[in-house]
């Protein structure tokens, strides 16, 4: 093939218009011991791939892969032996702890409401004059307890005082 | 994001039922079987009766005027009223009672033990200063219990002032 033949080919490779065919005629040019002058830039390229497309792997590539892989699989857990895996031991437990405490708490607070069925309407004083009575004599009642405490921790004072004082 | 969903749910339980723990009293929580009991006179004013009290004509009623109107001024911020009381074993119920309520969430305001063997406590529970329960537990060897919950904002002042409005009626009789 010359020149001229080549450099079109060429040409269309590089618009990425030649066939299969139109590649493997280039790379057998390439290939040759004599290369014109003016292709010799390319022909370090159609070598590469002649290389490339002729290499394959050989027999124990298979089992040094795996080699590899195991080797990394071994080596991943021991890396992660510190620190790292106490910390998420450490979150997991945490997150556990966390959503028994919940559990915990809700039930806690549900108890009492568990037992609230009380019908407070069988109750219910339905007499506003009754109620009022009620209510009033309810607050006296704890009016007058109040005032009591008070009274006594007052004289109680008092008291205190007046000893301290003859004590003096 | 599975994590995230369970801590979502979980914070939504916890608050829906401390919304639902807020609700309840004291009688509700403690004392439920004290409700069904035999022995146990039950009454319960609600919150609808109170706001009646505003237009309602005590002058049937044999009230002093001054006194009737702090009672319905306290009234007008109760949201329910519950008394238990019964006429036995006053001592026994008294300080089953006490056990019962939880110190956490009732502050003592005030105990009084009196010489002839009552006891006399006032329990609050309050959120930010405001009273929201005041709780009055009575019971002594005088075979006499009570349990008045009272539930509501509640001002320890006006209470107090009618105390004082007591005092002067006995004053003037």
């Amino acid at each position: 093939m010359d020149y001229k033949q080549i450099n079109g080919l060429l040409e269309r490779y590089f618009e990425g218009q030649t066939s299969l065919e139109e590649e493997q005629q280039l790379q057998q040019y390439f290939a040759q011991a004599v290369i014109d002058e003016r292709l010799q830039q390319f022909a370090p390229l159609f070598q590469f791939f002649e290389v490339e497309q002729t290499a394959a792997l050989d027999e124990q590539f298979d089992a040094r892969l795996l080699e590899a892989i195991e080797e990394q699989a071994k080596v991943v857990p021991m890396r992660s032996t510190g620190r790292r895996v106490i910390l998420r031991w450490l979150s997991r437990a945490a997150a556990i702890v966390l959503i028994f405490a919940a559990a915990w708490w809700v039930y806690d607070t549900q108890q009492p409401l568990e037992q609230t069925g009380i019908d407070w309407s069988k109750y219910e004083v339905t007499d506003p004059q009754l109620a009022f009575a009620l209510t009033q004599k309810a607050l006296k009642g704890a009016s007058a307890q109040i005032k009591k405490g008070s009274d006594m921790a007052q004289s109680e004072v008092k008291y205190i005082s007046t000893m301290t004082e003859i004590l003096k | 994001m599975k994590y995230f969903k369970l801590m979502a749910l979980c914070g939504v339980l916890l608050v829906s039922f401390t919304q639902a723990q807020a609700q309840a009293n004291a009688i509700d929580k403690y004392f439920s079987q004290y409700v069904d009991d035999e022995r146990f006179t039950v009454v319960y004013v609600s919150s609808k009766m109170f706001q009646l009290f505003d237009r309602l004509d005590v002058g049937g009623l044999d009230m002093d005027e001054e006194e009737s109107k702090i009672v319905k001024n306290i009234a007008k911020d109760l949201r329910g009223l519950r008394i238990l009381s019964a006429d036995e074993d006053g001592l026994a119920l008294y300080k089953e009672a006490k056990s019962k309520i939880s110190t956490q969430e009732y502050e003592v305001l005030m105990t009084v033990r009196t010489n002839d063997g009552e006891n006399v406590d006032f329990l609050i529970k309050d959120n930010d200063n405001i009273i929201e329960e005041l709780l009055l537990l009575v019971g002594g060897e005088d075979d006499e219990f009570a349990l008045l919950s009272f539930v509501g904002r509640l001002d320890l002042n006006s209470i107090v002032k009618l105390a004082n409005s007591m005092e002067e009626d006995k004053k003037k009789e």
